[in-house]
């Protein structure tokens, strides 16, 4: 069973984009190496300074894999503007999941040096990095709570409760995704691809407001689906999301949104240096290198470190509110966390300062009314209007699972309900394939 | 409980499948269902409307052998070349089977199987440099069936019956448009010609000073027989509106391409390909004794600048090895104009009427060139000598002095003698 996953995995990645698979393999052949030898010092307390170094030339290894795939051509770009000199891009494609394997695998590498990774099989730990559901877009998942799971051998029985959940959860990512997030996505990325000056007002609010609201989807879909397929093979990946835009100050969005990645962001980057100095100000020290990191990770360009800075003074100054006992009431502090979430959307998708600016400057170009072409269809506004809805008012996947869950223990008929209507959108999903967009986040 | 569920929603959701696919099949948004019964033809689109390399593949199927004496294959470019319009010079019935996207895969599929089906005795082919340079389009309109591929027909089925839903549901909002059988009543079959259809005559043509066909019963409106013309679209504004649709829709796409004719780093991926498919087609059309006409047609200056080069001219070298064509994308003032060209890539309907008359003998604009073994190096040094003096001007005055910008030499209207002179 786990080596038909696990070559059923290599398949699925290889099928991606054949020529990355040697690189892929040879990565997760040669971290299990490091991991290993790692973990067999970490017996001897005699080769402290041998398996320091281990682990700094196997996390080095990680970043310039990573470096060279992703960020090249960003170095490039900076060496040229710097230097005056026209050194050519080497236009390298990245590689697909290679931000989400690499951070699993460094967790795996420091996790070892801890010595908390001994007893790992190496058939458990292939199906930690490979499995399929996971291996591309995440949900970035820890060895701790994938490779038990994997090494329970009552995991390889089938189970039918978790098929259902697995089906549910899987169908909702597909209409999420394909009903929500690829219309919504169309219109929105045209009108950020083609920002020449300032926009009219109207168009500015509904294609940034929309973008908004799509990358959500988007990624959760990914998500949900990656959950569902998980329970299949009774794995319970971890929850991803957690209705953010629900929250009413920064830090409690970040509690929300990609939790996987802010999860480990936290505990491999933000512990690291403020465990060095645990004063205030170390504190806010640590979550500005967070976010930091976190802005490059998400892409090669200054705009994303800039939104991963903008963010990180915002936790920050969330953060200081909260220390001094401060907070506004909800019809402050909901609006205005959205708007901040929007306005930082904005700086994400666009494609330099300059056009994000702009695109600010249309939310507030109040003489543009007239100037609004009536792009967005009356259908767009209507799926628009349903996602914001879904967004702030509907329960989320976890919610829905969960009653779903407790109608499949009592017997609650119910069950067929939400199963007949999971059904019908999976069967529309699948009639709407042939227009389906890639995940936005396979570009990261 | 769980089992039941789990069954439950397979079922659901392949009934939903099946009833979707149920409704695809009766909207049948890509006309495929009803192509295939002969119901409609390729006279009741414009091109690129539908998948035209299916209608043309089951025109063909449907028909008995003996119905068309000849084919016109060909890009959009090519659609303006009636089959009535050639019917009036060879005496043969034509069946269009021009696509939009063209290429020389779709070209060879369609000639051999149209010689296989039908027993023609001519192929008209008609191309010009796009196909260098754009391959086989992936999209649903541009998708070649299986039909023409030789592959199995069910191929096909299972693609149409369960492509997009949101496109037949898109169909239900289409309030206000013509319906199928209103376009079909009022569309006669403006590319293909028919012995049935002997009201024919090139006296039709001759009321066409100001590009509108005879009588909007019997051809329709200009959106669907495909005519292109300013006037169709600016009868209604007044005669200077000619300039402000040529001013968004072609002379918009000038400025910038005038320094990309001359750049050095053209790719034309397709030269090999497109020689050897057209061996291909030279020797079908021998081996089964068809006559081939190879014609290139009229090009902007737009499009030019997308595949002049050496490179092009040594692959249209490679052409007249293989076959005598007619030319007509060399560098000339009807070429150069851009008033005539509807779009930045395609030129007026009046354009391909002219290319007809000048293959067929009668030649009042002095338009287009026959092409053979013997005056092919000094039609190609003619083109590389036009080229260079051409970017020599453009060095010098930072433009390209074209003709029409200030007078009225296009020939969006065609004068009556042009008519007369074709009757007489």
């Amino acid at each position: 069973m786990k080596i038909w996953l696990v070559a059923a995995s290599l398949v699925f990645y290889a099928l991606g984009d054949l020529r990355f698979f040697p690189m892929f393999v040879m990565s997760i052949f040669g971290n299990f190496v490091f991991g290993s030898s790692i973990g067999r010092l970490a017996e001897d307390e005699g080769k402290g300074i041998q398996k320091k170094l281990l682990l700094a030339v196997g996390i080095l290894a990680n970043v310039a894999l990573l470096g060279y795939y992703k960020y090249t051509d960003f170095f490039i770009e900076n060496f040229n503007l710097v230097t005056g000199m026209n050194m050519p891009l080497k236009n390298i494609i990245l590689p697909i999941g290679i931000s989400f394997f690499t951070f699993q695998l460094i967790a795996y590498l420091v996790d070892s040096y801890r010595g908390l990774t001994r007893d790992y099989d190496i058939l458990d730990y292939l199906m930690f990095i490979t499995f399929f559901p996971q291996l591309i877009v995440g949900p970035i998942i820890h060895h701790s709570e994938a490779v038990p799971q994997f090494a329970n051998s009552d995991n390889q029985r089938i189970n039918t409760k978790n098929i259902c959940i697995g089906i549910l959860m899987f169908s909702m990512g597909c209409v999420k995704k394909i009903l929500l997030a690829d219309p919504l996505t169309e219109l929105a990325a045209d009108f950020f691809n083609n920002i020449s000056g300032t926009p009219d007002i109207i168009s500015s609010w509904i294609y940034s407001i929309s973008y908004t609201i799509s990358y959500y989807f988007d990624l959760s879909s990914y998500a949900d689906m990656a959950v569902g397929l998980g329970l299949f093979f009774n794995i319970e990946l971890p929850a991803n999301f957690n209705s953010p835009y629900k929250a009413r100050n920064f830090q409690d969005y970040w509690r929300r949104w990609h939790i996987t990645l802010s999860r480990f962001l936290s505990a491999y980057i933000f512990r690291s240096w403020y465990d060095k100095n645990r004063r205030l100000h170390g504190y806010y020290a640590a979550t500005m290198v967070t976010f930091f990191v976190s802005g490059f990770w998400h892409g090669a360009g200054w705009t994303f470190v800039v939104w991963g800075l903008v963010n990180g003074i915002f936790v920050c100054t969330a953060s200081a509110m909260a220390r001094k006992g401060k907070s506004w009431p909800a019809f402050v502090s909901f609006p205005l966390t959205c708007i901040g979430v929007v306005l930082c959307r904005i700086l994400f998708v666009s494609s330099s300062f300059s056009a994000a600016w702009q695109v600010m400057k249309g939310l507030v170009n109040f003489g543009s009314v007239s100037l609004y072409d009536g792009s967005a269809y009356p259908v767009y506004i209507i799926t628009l209007a349903i996602g914001i809805i879904i967004c702030w008012f509907a329960p989320n996947s976890g919610r829905i699972r969960e009653s779903f869950t407790q109608c499949l223990e009592s017997g609650n008929k119910h069950a067929y309900l939400m199963m007949a209507g999971s059904a019908a959108l999976f069967a529309i999903c699948l009639m709407s394939m042939n227009k389906v967009a890639s995940f936005l986040y396979f570009q990261f | 409980m769980n089992k039941n569920l789990i069954t439950s929603f397979l079922a659901i959701a392949l009934g939903g499948v099946i009833l979707m696919a149920g409704f695809n099949w009766y909207m049948d948004i890509h006309e495929f269902f009803r192509v295939r019964t002969g119901v409609i033809t390729k006279a009741d689109y414009d091109d690129g409307e539908i998948n035209e390399r299916m209608l043309a593949a089951y025109s063909i199927r449907n028909n008995p052998a003996g119905t068309y004496d000849g084919i016109i294959v060909g890009g959009s470019k090519a659609r303006p070349l009636s089959g009535e319009l050639l019917k009036y010079y060879t005496g043969m019935n034509y069946l269009s089977c021009t696509a939009a996207n063209g290429n020389f895969e779709y070209y060879e599929n369609i000639i051999d199987y149209a010689v296989r089906h039908q027993g023609i005795k001519h192929v008209l082919l008609h191309f010009s440099g796009v196909e260098t340079y754009t391959g086989v389009q992936p999209d649903i309109n541009n998708r070649v069936p299986a039909l023409l591929k030789g592959e199995c027909e069910l191929k096909d089925y299972a693609y149409y019956l369960f492509c997009n839903i949101g496109d037949s549901f898109n169909k239900l909002f289409y309030v206000g448009a013509p319906s199928l059988e209103e376009r079909f009543k009022a569309t006669s079959h403006k590319g293909t010609s028919t012995e049935n259809e002997n009201n024919t005559n090139i006296a039709d043509y001759m009321d066409l000073p100001r590009g509108d066909w005879v009588g909007e019963a019997r051809m329709g409106s200009a959106n669907i027989t495909g005519l292109r013309s300013y006037y169709e679209k600016i009868s209604d504004k007044g005669d200077s509106a000619k300039l402000s649709w040529c001013d968004d829709h072609t002379m918009a796409f000038y400025g910038y391409t005038f320094e990309d004719i001359f750049r050095k780093d053209k790719r034309l991926p397709y030269l090999e390909d497109n020689i050897t498919h057209l061996e291909n087609i030279k020797r079908l059309c021998d081996d089964n004794g068809i006559e081939l006409t190879v014609v290139i047609g009229g090009v902007s200056i737009i499009e030019r600048a997308k595949y002049e080069c050496p490179e092009y001219w040594e692959y249209l070298r490679n052409i007249c090895e293989i076959t005598d064509f007619y030319d007509f994308s060399y560098f000339c003032d009807i070429n150069n104009n851009p008033y005539n060209f509807y779009t930045g890539n395609h030129h007026l309907d009046t354009i391909s009427w002219v290319e007809l008359a000048s293959i067929y003998g009668y030649d009042p604009y002095g338009y287009g060139i026959h092409i053979t073994g013997e005056n092919i190096n000094e039609y190609l040094t003619q083109r590389a000598h036009d080229y260079y003096a051409m970017q020599e001007e453009l060095e010098l005055t930072g433009t390209l002095a074209l003709p029409g910008l200030n007078d009225e030499s296009d020939l969006s209207v065609l004068p009556q003698s042009f008519y007369y002179g074709l009757v007489n």
